[in-house]
């Protein structure tokens, strides 16, 4: 038996995404028609230089207080006032902004009035003069109860290297009564130097 | 813990964290030093002294009394010295007010002298009634005052007073305690008048009353401060009587006016001894153009 040949083919299969290759082939050849056109590399620009060597250190703050002269060479009466020097230098590298206050106190000899009592008629003054020779009673500045003196901070202020005279003095009060006649009062001031904020 | 709260807990955290982070640490570095010193308060202080050597008789030989007084700043403070004086209850008031008293500051108890004349800052009164002494003092100076005192011719005769010198030293409102001396003056019984007789205002005889003592006592007659200067010629009790011309009072006693004339009895070396047998007063004045003397004030 003889068999009739068959005039068309099986069902091809169907062609899918005919359009990819064109589109790649399209989009190099633009890329490199681009890049060709701008002439550049693309490549970063950079270069290197060197410091010469150096060293960094810290700041540092440091004062030094003198002795306050003494202030018992004069007793005090009834409204009188005695004074004393004593010198603070910032001997650190950096502005220090001052503050200083009473931080202890002693009484004694007071044989007819309290501890309280005599420190309760003892009022504390202190000012920056120029030179020692330059303190005397009657100046402005901060001022206080002895016991509780206090400039706060920013009293003043103390470059790095500079030096300055504290005059302080001591009144007792015009009313003060007979009974803190011959009491004796020790006391501490405390000068504290704090860098001045940036 | 579900899934979504701990992922909402890292977020916070890693906020936190870099929002921690950005930001500078504010620590701020400070250095302290310490000084110290030491204050005294004074107190006030008063002494006195002096007022122990014034006890006095007052006669007609003894007139007046100088002696110094002594204040002193006993306190440390500076101050100032002032002084009150009292009569001592009991005591003759009449007499304290017929001593005169002047007083003046001088630079020291030797300054004070009965010839020392009044000087400047004087006060006066009676020991009575005195002014204030008052002087600034240093702590621990003095301040002397030289006193004067001379009874009137109203001091009761025989009478005693007691007198009290207060002194105080205050510096502002305070004050020393009060510290004080005490004197006492007194009067001797009267001195017997002596018998005066004029002669025209040419000389003057004055007689002493007559005693029981030898005929041959020797006295005198004395004018000035207390008695001290001797006029005449000494006389015995035969006599019984000064006889006085105008010119034999010197005129550093008086030149004119009254005159006291005091009797005393002289030792054995002619020098007068405390003994008044009597008293009594002449005086100095012009009659035609020269000196005269008459009896009485």
């Amino acid at each position: 038996m003889t068999s009739t040949p068959r005039t068309t083919g099986r069902h091809r299969a169907p062609r899918r995404h005919r359009w990819i290759w064109p589109t790649v082939i399209a989009l190099v050849v633009a890329v490199l028609t681009a890049m060709l056109g701008t002439g550049g590399t693309y490549a970063l620009w950079n270069g290197t230089a060197s410091t010469s060597a150096s060293t960094v250190r810290s700041a540092t703050a440091a004062i030094s207080t003198g002795p306050l002269t003494a202030m018992n060479t004069a007793v005090l009466g009834p409204g009188g006032g005695t004074t004393g020097t004593f010198t603070v230098q910032n001997t650190g590298s950096i502005p220090l902004t001052m503050r200083v206050a009473t931080t202890s106190t002693k009484v004694s000899s007071a044989t007819n009035a309290t501890t309280a009592a005599v420190l309760g008629e003892l009022s504390l003054r202190l000012s920056v003069v120029g030179s020692a020779a330059d303190c005397r009673t009657g100046l402005s500045g901060a001022s206080g109860r002895l016991a509780t003196f206090d400039t706060g901070s920013g009293s003043f202020t103390l470059a790095a290297g500079a030096r300055a005279v504290g005059c302080v003095e001591m009144d007792l009060d015009a009313d003060a009564p007979q009974s803190v006649a011959g009491a004796v009062s020790d006391f501490s001031l405390t000068v504290t130097g704090t860098q001045v904020t940036p | 813990m579900s899934r979504r709260l701990r992922a909402i807990l890292a977020l916070l955290l890693a906020l936190v964290f870099v929002a921690g982070g950005s930001s500078a640490a504010w620590a701020l570095w400070s250095a302290t030093g310490t000084t110290a010193s030491s204050v005294t308060i004074g107190g006030t202080g008063a002494s006195l002294s002096g007022t122990s050597d014034m006890t006095t008789t007052f006669s007609s030989s003894v007139t007046s009394m100088t002696k110094p007084i002594t204040l002193t700043n006993a306190g440390s403070l500076a101050g100032t010295a002032t002084t009150t004086v009292s009569v001592a209850s009991g005591s003759s008031t009449a007499l304290a007010r017929a001593v005169g008293v002047v007083a003046w500051p001088v630079a020291s108890t030797s300054a004070c002298t009965t010839s020392t004349a009044v000087g400047t800052g004087s006060v006066s009164g009676t020991w009575a009634s005195l002014p204030s002494l008052t002087s600034k003092l240093a702590a621990g100076a003095s301040a002397v005052w030289c006193t004067r005192s001379t009874p009137t011719s109203s001091a009761p005769a025989s009478a005693t007073t007691n007198v009290t010198v207060a002194l105080t030293v205050t510096a502002g409102t305070w004050a020393s305690d009060v510290v004080q001396g005490g004197f006492a003056l007194n009067t001797s019984a009267a001195a017997p008048a002596l018998t005066c007789t004029d002669h025209s205002g040419t000389y003057v005889e004055v007689a002493w009353p007559t005693s029981s003592r030898p005929m041959d006592t020797w006295y005198g007659a004395f004018v000035g401060p207390n008695a001290s200067t001797m006029v005449g010629q000494k006389e015995q009790d035969y006599y019984g009587r000064f006889t006085l011309a105008p010119e034999q009072i010197p005129a550093n006693v008086a030149t004119s006016g009254p005159v006291t004339v005091t009797v005393k009895i002289l030792d054995g070396a002619g020098n007068p001894t405390s003994t008044v047998v009597a008293s009594g007063t002449i005086t100095l004045f012009t009659q035609n153009n020269g000196k005269a003397v008459r009896c009485g004030a």
